[in-house]
Formats: C-alpha cells, sequence, structure tokens
C-alpha cells in the first residue's frame, strides 16, 4: 500500500515537472503559431474550473407560473414552456439569466461563468472569503491535492 | 442534446437568414456544414464571396464549433489554412452563442481587423503601417480568389 502510493506521487510529480519543462521548452522554440497554439491549450485546460455540485443544487429555481411563454432557454433554444414540467433555474448574476438546470449544469460544472452575461458566478464569494495571496495558495491546492 | 440543437439554428437560419451570410450542411452530415460571407461593402473585402467550413463537436454546445475560411483571404487575424483569431471561436466561447451570431462576428472581423493579437504578423505589421498597402494586398487577393 505505502509503496503504491509513493510511486503515485513520484509519477505526479514527473508528470508535472514534465509538463513544465514541456511549457519552457515550447516558449523557447518560439515557433509562431504551433507553439502557442499548445501553451494556450495547456493553460486553458489548467484553467477551466468549474462550480462545485452543492453550488447548482443551491440555484433558485423558477416556477412554472413565473415563466412567460416567450422565454427560451439560450443553450437549447427551445421556449422553457415548451416542456409541460420545466425545471428553470436562475443565475445569481445582475440579469438573473435563466437556463433548464439540465442545460446549464454541464456547463457549470467546467466553466463558472453566466453564458449571457460572462459574470464569473464564484468571483464574489472568493473575495469576500480570502485575500488575494491566501486565495491563489488555495487554488493550488485544490488543483494538485 | 447537439443535434437537436444544430437542426434548431438550421431552422432558425431557413426562417430568419442573416442577410450578408448563408450557412448549412454539405451533405447528410448534421456535424458538417458550409457558410458563406458576402465581403462587407466598407471593407476591402467588398464584392468578394468567402466560403468557411464549419465542424460542431459532438458536444456542441458546450464547445465551440471550428470554422476555418476554404476562400484565401487577406487578413492580419486569419491565415493561410484559413484558421480565425477570434476569442470567442476558443477561450470566450459560450454556449449562448451561435452560428449566425458567429458568422455576424467574422465579418465585423473583416471591416474591423484586431492587428495586436494578429496570427499573420507581416499582413499585421502592414496593417499598422501602411494602410494603402494592407487595402491593396487585401483587394487583389479578394479579387483573385473570391470573385
Amino acid at each position: 500500500m505505502k509503496v503504491s502510493s509513493t510511486t503515485d506521487t513520484t509519477s505526479h510529480q514527473s508528470q508535472q515537472s514534465q509538463i513544465e519543462l514541456l511549457t519552457t521548452a515550447l516558449r523557447s522554440l518560439n515557433n509562431g503559431s504551433f507553439g502557442d497554439e499548445l501553451l494556450q491549450q495547456l493553460n486553458s485546460e489548467k484553467d477551466i474550473q468549474g462550480v462545485s455540485d452543492e453550488f447548482i443544487d443551491s440555484l433558485d429555481r423558477v416556477s412554472k407560473k413565473q415563466l412567460k411563454s416567450d422565454q427560451t432557454c439560450s443553450i437549447c433554444t427551445n421556449d422553457f414552456l415548451d416542456d409541460p414540467h420545466p425545471l428553470v433555474v436562475k443565475l445569481p448574476c445582475q440579469g438573473n439569466h435563466k437556463f433548464d438546470l439540465e442545460c446549464i449544469s454541464p456547463w457549470l460544472k467546467v466553466h463558472s461563468t453566466c453564458p449571457l452575461c460572462r459574470k464569473d458566478l464564484l468571483q464574489k464569494k472568493k473575495f469576500d472569503d480570502l485575500p488575494e495571496d491566501e486565495e491563489e495558495i488555495e487554488e493550488d491546492w485544490d488543483m494538485y491535492g | 442534446m447537439s443535434q437537436k440543437r444544430i437542426g434548431k439554428e438550421l431552422n432558425d437560419l431557413g426562417r430568419d437568414p442573416p442577410s450578408s451570410c448563408s450557412a448549412g450542411p454539405v451533405g447528410d452530415d448534421l456535424y458538417h456544414w458550409q457558410a458563406s460571407i458576402m465581403g462587407p461593402s466598407d471593407s476591402p473585402y467588398a464584392g468578394g464571396v468567402f466560403f468557411l467550413s464549419i465542424h460542431f463537436p459532438t458536444d456542441y454546445p458546450f464547445k465551440p464549433p471550428k470554422i476555418q475560411f476554404t476562400t484565401k483571404i487577406y487578413h492580419p487575424n486569419i491565415n493561410s489554412n484559413g484558421n480565425i483569431c477570434l476569442d470567442i471561436l476558443k477561450d470566450q466561447w459560450s454556449p449562448a452563442l451561435t452560428i449566425s451570431k458567429v458568422l455576424l462576428s467574422i465579418c465585423s472581423l473583416l471591416t474591423d481587423a484586431n492587428p495586436d493579437d494578429p496570427l499573420v504578423p507581416e499582413i499585421a505589421h502592414i496593417y499598422k503601417s501602411n494602410p494603402e498597402l494592407y487595402q491593396k494586398n487585401a483587394k487583389e487577393w479578394t479579387k483573385k480568389y473570391a470573385i
């Protein structure tokens, strides 16, 4: 048991150092758009961070009688009321943008932004909770821990 | 989800087509489209018709469509393979965007290039340092490849 966990850590560390090595190599390559694209992809995959399941579960529901006939979900582009039993939520952004829960969930699991106004739904919470430095450390822990 | 949404976009494009663009499936494959854009009248691409290929990922609209020019075009943000440097096709993609909206954004990119984030540095340099030469070259390429 102990041996295998050590191996895991080692392989994890070497994977990390390989990524760092690759990033440095790509930077030094300075090979126009190819290197840039790869770098961008590496970075974007690192940055992708969605919201927690609890966050999604706690979104405010919008009842059927609050929905108007011309309102649509901008992800599936269907009218909310096309569904006889719509399960609609509103996001904590300024416009309180509404989406079918089924449509917004897969997006929020990998992005913490509202698809319509791009507001980062996690931002406010983070700034309230933690000073900037600690916040960064916290993020690193999440990523590797 | 993706199939239904793409089908719906196709219907909407048929019902309410944008004035300067068109788009639709190439064959039986709903995930592979061809689009055309008319060169904006206030740009050196005026008079040209530019074709693009669109590939939808299976997890569309959660991932952006892959869009490339198949007609050669002289532009700081579009390279010789037809790749387009446009933020909404990359990290600024949103599932609330549609092909119609993306094509309109590409039209605006033709009118207003973004030389500070170039895909073709040589053209971006000419765009900034010698606008007349950029206009001349872009018009020549339009005449040669898009008319």
